[in-house]
């Protein structure tokens, strides 16, 4: 870069510097929103909590993010989180594919499925979470009510760790799975039909033409919604909080209700902090690894 | 480098989209400073300098109190519906910041640390009122209280609202759980009078398990509200929390038998309906209101909506009743109050309104209004003299007012809410049976000690 910059013309100098001027104000604003609370929260991991509260700052050194990583609660509740991001994700990439496939193919109606399918995305997940949970009922919830009737022996949804994740992924995939099918269309509306029509020509079957002509190139839609996806899963609190509590036991906490909790209930502002630098790193390190993956596909 | 724009760009995304639900005691703190309310202070009296209660001399007009509420609750809206009668009497205009309870504890604390005076009056959940005493949130009350007051209100209700000794809010909910039970089934089984004893409730509990209805329901989802009832049983047992030195005394023998009483109904007796494991009090309501449980433990407000023809099928088959008795007879008593922010700059408003808010008639006015037990002496009397009441309101008022004879305050402790929180998952855990009942409380005991050191 630095060796081009000696070749650009004034005038194009003077260009350049009008786009900066332009785009400053917009900077300075996301610099304020963005990174001055990020420092304030990183000053805080790195303070005692009692400091916090009286409004003033103890040094103490990466002392919160040790207390942090030895807490087998912290620790507890970063395994479910991944176990919940990997399973979530999963199966709303094998269900945002299989809709969005059917969709695309403009079957009778699909239109008006389309419209359908967006309308978890104006639900706010508190909604949903309390939807949920009427639904999953024991005594009087209509998912029981039609397992009796097809004769399964309906569980007791929120009295076991197993079922309870259960509730919580089916409960997430309805709410996002929209978001996967949507972004899906979209990147299958720009894909050209001339490569499917060569690779029909040449003998390619369905199965052929997913996996070697269309998936490659959904390549960059598949890496924003992995992205995305991917922070949001690890942020999830409202569905587990309503449904669950992070019960039975803590056997469905997640790191999002452990930060709060520990913020908000136990006043250990530092380790609150620290804890969320830390799913901050994980997350980073993971988009990086993401956007690693496709550069070498490239 | 586009590139490189682009990741760096991606991880940006990345970190605020994670710091907007991680990190926000640290924005709301920024924009708490900013909304500082700008009140004119006409009289001059911004500060409590005034230590005379010269409330009539004083001229508030143009004073604007803002009061941080929970939006939705049917007290509050009793107290809005109300407030332009003290409005115009003072001149002081109320603005009602109204916050969902969930939402409320972690607003008032970023409220609290900010110390910037945006909120004047905090609507205080009981847990809260030490918690905030103890780090200076909350102004001393007890000198403004007048000794007349004092006798009035129930001392459970004053008790439970003060720490160390000092009162820091005033009540104007007073509640503890009672029982609500069928009185048909009750009739159709041949029991005669309400059960006064563990042992009693759970013969009643047995025997009214049939078609389909479950004699009762022991609430255990993993949160703060089923642990209030967690207590009472552990009351009842003679076990505690916290002993008078603040030593935990949760891993006791006391509290064990609590368990081992609780999961004998649960699994043995099988007169507790089976997903009571996963439920809070949402859940018990609508079961009760549904017809399918004979017995529940729950707060006051289910009688106003378990008596409405229109949400509950059982409004005219039900009663309310004190809890049974184990070693002892014995509650938690819960209550809502107002308390003045130390930070605000009206105090002496904020006084003049929950003096208001807080009187006799006031009271009386609200319990009648949401068929609400009263916190004071005189409100229940007007309450049992009002025409408006049926006789079985009456009574239902009565028994919720007696069932706080025998309530304690159990939040003493200013780190309760740690401790609720670890007791959550005691709660589930044993209940659930991944934990045994002394592996779960001993756990439960060094979680405590740990965290409120």
């Amino acid at each position: 870069m630095s060796g081009k910059t000696g070749s650009i013309s004034i005038r194009e100098k003077k260009r350049r510097r009008a786009g900066y001027s332009l785009i400053a104000p917009a900077c300075l604003v996301l610099l304020v929103i963005f990174f001055v609370p990020l420092l304030y929260a990183f000053a805080i991991s790195i303070s005692d909590s009692d400091a916090v509260i009286n409004n003033s700052f103890r040094f103490v050194g990466l002392k919160n993010y040790f207390s942090v990583m030895t807490n087998s609660k912290f620790l507890a509740a970063l395994g479910h989180t991944c176990f919940f991001v990997i399973t979530t994700i999963t199966l709303e990439f094998i269900i945002g594919f299989v809709v969005a496939l059917l969709l695309y193919r403009e079957v009778a109606g699909s239109r008006v499925f389309r419209l359908i399918f967006a309308v978890p995305l104006m639900v706010a997940p508190v909604v949903s979470g309390l939807q949920w949970r009427w639904l999953f009922a024991d005594q009087y919830g209509i998912i029981n009510a039609l397992l009796d009737k097809l004769g399964l022996a309906a569980p007791l949804w929120f009295t076991q760790v197993s079922t309870s994740w259960v509730a919580i992924i089916v409960a997430n995939l309805w709410l996002a799975t929209p978001f996967v099918i949507l972004v899906l269309l979209a990147g299958l509306g720009g894909l050209s039909e001339e490569l499917n029509e060569a690779a029909a020509i040449d003998g390619a079957n369905r199965i052929q033409t997913f996996f070697h002509i269309i998936l490659p190139q959904l390549k960059p839609t598949i890496l924003i919604i992995l992205v995305i996806r991917l922070t949001d899963a690890f942020r999830i609190y409202d569905l587990v909080y309503i449904l669950t509590g992070g019960g039975p036991g803590g056997g469905t906490e997640v790191l999002s209700t452990f930060i709060y909790k520990r913020i908000f209930s136990d006043w250990k502002f530092g380790q609150g902090s620290a804890a969320a630098f830390l799913v901050m790193l994980i997350i980073c390190a993971l988009s990086f690894l993401c956007n690693k993956w496709m550069s070498e596909e490239e | 480098m586009r590139k490189k724009i682009l990741k760096t760009m991606m991880c940006a995304i990345t970190a605020m989209a994670l710091l907007a639900g991680c990190g926000s005691s640290s924005t709301e703190n920024t924009t708490g400073s900013t909304e500082e309310t700008v009140t004119e202070d006409t009289a001059g009296n911004s500060e409590t300098g005034s230590t005379e209660n010269t409330a009539e001399a004083a001229d508030y007009t143009g004073t604007k109190l803002v009061i941080g509420v929970e939006s939705g609750a049917p007290n509050i809206e009793f107290f809005k519906n109300n407030v332009s009668e003290f409005e115009s009497a003072t001149g002081i205009t109320v603005e009602w910041v109204e916050i969902p309870h969930d939402n409320m504890h972690e607003r008032f604390v970023q409220e609290a640390i900010s110390q910037s005076g945006a909120i004047d009056i905090y609507d205080t959940d009981q847990p809260w009122i030490s918690e905030f005493a103890s780090k200076g949130y909350l102004e001393p009350l007890g000198d403004r209280l007048s000794d007349e007051d004092k006798n009035d209100f129930y001392e459970a209700a004053l008790d439970a609202s003060s720490y160390n000794g000092e009162l820091y809010s005033v009540p104007f909910f007073v509640h503890t759980p009672i029982v609500f039970y069928r009185t048909d089934l009750f009739e159709e089984a041949g029991i005669t009078e309400f059960p006064k004893t563990w042992e009693e409730y759970e013969e009643a509990a047995k025997k009214l398990t049939k078609d389909g209805v479950y004699g009762t329901i022991i609430e255990a989802k993993q949160a703060g509200e089923p642990v209030t009832h967690l207590v009472d049983w552990f009351y009842q047992a003679g076990g505690s929390i916290i002993d008078a030195d603040n030593n935990v005394t949760v891993n006791s023998p006391e509290n064990a038998e609590a368990f081992n009483f609780m999961l004998k109904m649960m699994y043995e007796d099988e007169s507790v309906m089976p997903g009571s494991i996963g439920y809070d009090n949402a859940d018990v309501h609508n079961m009760f209101m549904q017809g399918k449980v004979a017995m529940v433990k729950n707060w006051p407000y289910m009688f106003a909506m378990a008596k409405d023809p229109e949400q509950s099928k059982v409004s005219d088959k039900f009663a309310v009743a004190i809890q049974p008795a184990g070693k002892e007879q014995s509650t938690a008593a819960w209550t809502w109050g107002f308390g003045i922010s130390s930070s605000s700059k009206n105090k002496d408003a904020a006084w003049e309104f929950i003096k208001w808010a807080t009187s006799s008639e006031k009271l009386a006015q609200l319990g009648i209004a949401n068929s609400n037990p009263v916190p004071r002496t005189s409100s229940l009397e007007i309450v049992t003299n009002d025409s408006s009441l049926t006789e079985f309101d009456k009574e239902s008022i009565q028994v919720m007012s007696d069932a706080l004879q025998y309530a304690h305050n159990a939040t003493e402790n200013p780190n309760f809410p740690t401790i609720q929180n670890e007791l959550s998952y005691t709660l589930s855990g044993i209940m659930t049976k991944q934990v045994s009942v002394e592996e779960g409380l001993a756990e439960a005991e060094k979680a405590i000690k740990e965290a409120i050191q």
